[in-house]
């Protein structure tokens, strides 16, 4: 499948670019982007039936084999990412329309999204350290351009604090790769892995802990945080969709990716544990005292952002499957309830829950479903989500993160039923009538539910992955195999 | 030499953090340029003079420096000036934001904004350009 693993990248990027150089006011805009997203999504089709197979290809770029060429394959964790990537840019081209976004975002924002699902899809597949940095830095500019398509005050001054802080995290990620090539002389994923051995010490610990923290600004772990709540009301309502599906789970993937594979030393695990379990606990904390729609639901991000850290720092192979399934739930779910609260937002004029009253139409079904799936109510994909990480947490005996993460469940299930009573049980407004339930949201819903109904394979296919990553995944198949890595220092011609 | 270097990644590393944490806009915009470089300069020396890859067993390859790092770097620094494009453009085509004005702060809340204004920024309308 190395054509499908290429092709997941480029044709976004190829897509992206056409869609800027259309002349402004193009009516060829939409059909073109809907195609487009469609394609890609069949790619990521492909690209995870590829995966599963267990047949393995490796697309070293140029021929060059470790550690120079840089690698790109695509295991089960990159291939499930990119298909849920590919799947909510169709769902946010969809659902941004001229008729209620507004020409002038629709025309900027759509080209800016795929570019940065270009980015992500690259950043999921790639198997080689500095590559995932250019990655990272191609997804953040498209999202610096992205948060300037409001083009309000508001959308400005986030931006700034925004930038500002993902930068400095680029700058330790960066730092950490340096001090990791000038110690091993490779930033070859798997050739890193091999040569860093069993147990690392000294210089390394330093340069992994500065990777560690820079994926956990983007990810968004307490008290690496607070960029989070303050960007997404400020960016355009489906863009902050696709936002809170995506972007904090680019920093979670980067740590399920990085922390198995470079057998990161004993308390850094135990940190991340932690911090997904204080992650958890003020997420859904700080969302009880919100009454921003989008700033409570961003809050909310940061909680279950610390359900799967703490999942990922457990580092048994039941406790990553958890945090696999609840990523793939999280991914649907949260995206959709962003679509209704873009929704709720331009119905009534306001971001403010106290100003809203909606009634209960369209938006309201989709609401309670992925509201109650999220606080994990048991016929819904949240439940089982939660089940797999409670046992995983259970069986590891962590018992104060099980006791935060049902502390934080409850929290979660009182700030969602506290959007429930202002924005929906509230007498029928008179003059906005019912709503329409948008199919594309529909869609996200229903597959929330395929996957509570499928959530036995599912949850079989997460432990499959997350044996795969635990034993450094696709890129670790490169290192099982010396033979194709030349020596360091030189001594073999 | 190293020292030289360390001295120059400690300086522009020093001086970037003084300048991010005072409040003024056009300073914090160049720290980003001064913290970018002290780092891309740790790159540069992390390349190790022994080992030049590629060239592995070729004859006199001592004098030889590692490519690696310096396409790493020449990559990030691509990428830095482009970020700070981006900072600048923001910085000239918003005319609130004043060059020797504070950092802007976000704002947490609609609390004291017209409610036109931002009926307006949430169907699209909002902006000037």
């Amino acid at each position: 499948m190395t054509w499908a693993s290429l092709a997941a990248w480029l044709l976004p990027a190829a897509a992206g670019l056409l869609l800027w150089l259309l002349p402004r006011r193009s009516a060829k805009q939409r059909p073109l982007a809907l195609i487009a997203a469609l394609l890609q999504l069949a790619i990521a089709t492909a690209l995870l039936v590829g995966a599963t197979k267990g047949t393995l290809e490796i697309h070293p770029f140029g021929d060059w084999q470790p550690p120079f060429g840089i690698p790109f394959a695509a295991d089960r964790l990159s291939a499930l990412l990119v298909l849920l990537q590919s799947l909510l840019l169709l769902v946010t081209v969809w659902v941004l329309r001229e008729e209620t976004h507004g020409r002038r975002t629709t025309e900027r924002a759509v080209p800016l999204l795929f570019l940065l699902s270009s980015g992500l899809s690259a950043a999921f597949q790639t198997g080689d350290l500095f590559n995932l940095f250019v990655c990272f830095e191609v997804v953040l500019l498209a999202s610096y351009i992205l948060l300037q398509v409001p083009g309000s005050e508001r959308s400005r001054r986030a931006a700034f604090a925004n930038v500002a802080i993902n930068l400095v995290a680029s700058l330790f990620f960066f730092l950490g790769v340096a001090v990791l090539y000038g110690r091993f002389g490779t930033v070859h994923l798997a050739d890193l892995a091999a040569r860093i051995g069993e147990a690392p010490a000294g210089v390394e610990v330093f340069a992994i802990s500065l990777l560690t923290v820079a994926f956990a600004v983007k990810a968004g772990v307490v008290p690496l945080v607070f960029w989070l709540p303050a960007t997404y009301p400020a960016l355009s309502g489906p863009v902050a969709a696709f936002f809170a599906g995506m972007m904090t789970k680019l920093g979670v993937f980067a740590l399920l990716r990085t922390v198995p594979l470079l057998k990161v030393a004993a308390p850094l695990p135990e940190i991340l544990v932690w911090a997904g379990a204080a992650s958890a606990v003020l997420g859904s904390l700080a969302a009880l005292s919100e009454y921003e729609v989008r700033r409570l639901l961003g809050f909310h991000i940061v909680s279950q952002v610390g359900y799967m850290v703490l999942g990922l720092g457990l580092l048994t192979a039941g406790a990553v499957a958890g945090a696999i399934f609840y990523l793939t739930h999280h991914i649907l779910v949260k995206a959709a309830l962003f679509f209704v609260a873009d929704e709720l937002e331009r119905r009534n004029g306001s971001r403010d829950l106290r100003e809203m009253a909606t009634g209960r139409g369209g938006p309201a079904g989709i609401f309670l479903l992925s509201a109650l799936s999220l606080a994990g109510l048991p016929p819904l994909s949240g439940f089982f989500a939660k089940v797999g990480l409670f046992r995983a947490t259970f069986e590891a005996q962590a018992w104060g993160p099980l006791a935060a993460l049902v502390v934080a469940s409850f929290f979660t299930l009182a700030s969602m039923l506290k959007v429930w009573r202002h924005a929906f049980w509230q007498p029928e407004p008179s003059a906005a009538g019912r709503a329409r339930t948008s199919r594309p949201l529909g869609l996200l819903v229903a597959l929330s539910l395929a996957l509570a109904l499928a959530a036995g394979p599912v949850f079989r296919f997460a432990e499959a992955t997350a044996e795969q990553i635990l034993q450094g995944g696709a890129v670790g198949t490169v290192a099982a195999d010396p033979s194709g890595i030349p020596d360091a220092a030189g001594s073999t011609p | 030499m190293t020292l030289a270097l360390t001295l120059s990644v400690g300086l522009l590393v020093g001086a970037g953090v003084y300048l991010l944490l005072g409040k003024r806009l056009f300073p914090a915009i160049l720290a980003f340029s001064l913290l970018s470089h002290g780092v891309h300069l740790v790159m540069v020396a992390s390349g190790r003079g022994e080992a030049p890859p590629i060239l592995t067993g070729a004859e006199g390859t001592a004098s030889v420096a590692d490519p690696i790092p310096q396409a790493l770097v020449l990559t990030a620094i691509v990428i830095s000036m482009t970020v700070t494009l981006y900072l600048l453009a923001v910085l000239v085509s918003s005319g609130r934001l004043q060059p020797d004005g504070e950092v802007p702060q976000p704002r947490s809340d609609d609390a004291s904004r017209d409610p036109e204004a931002v009926r307006a920024e949430l169907e699209g309308k909002g902006g000037s350009r």
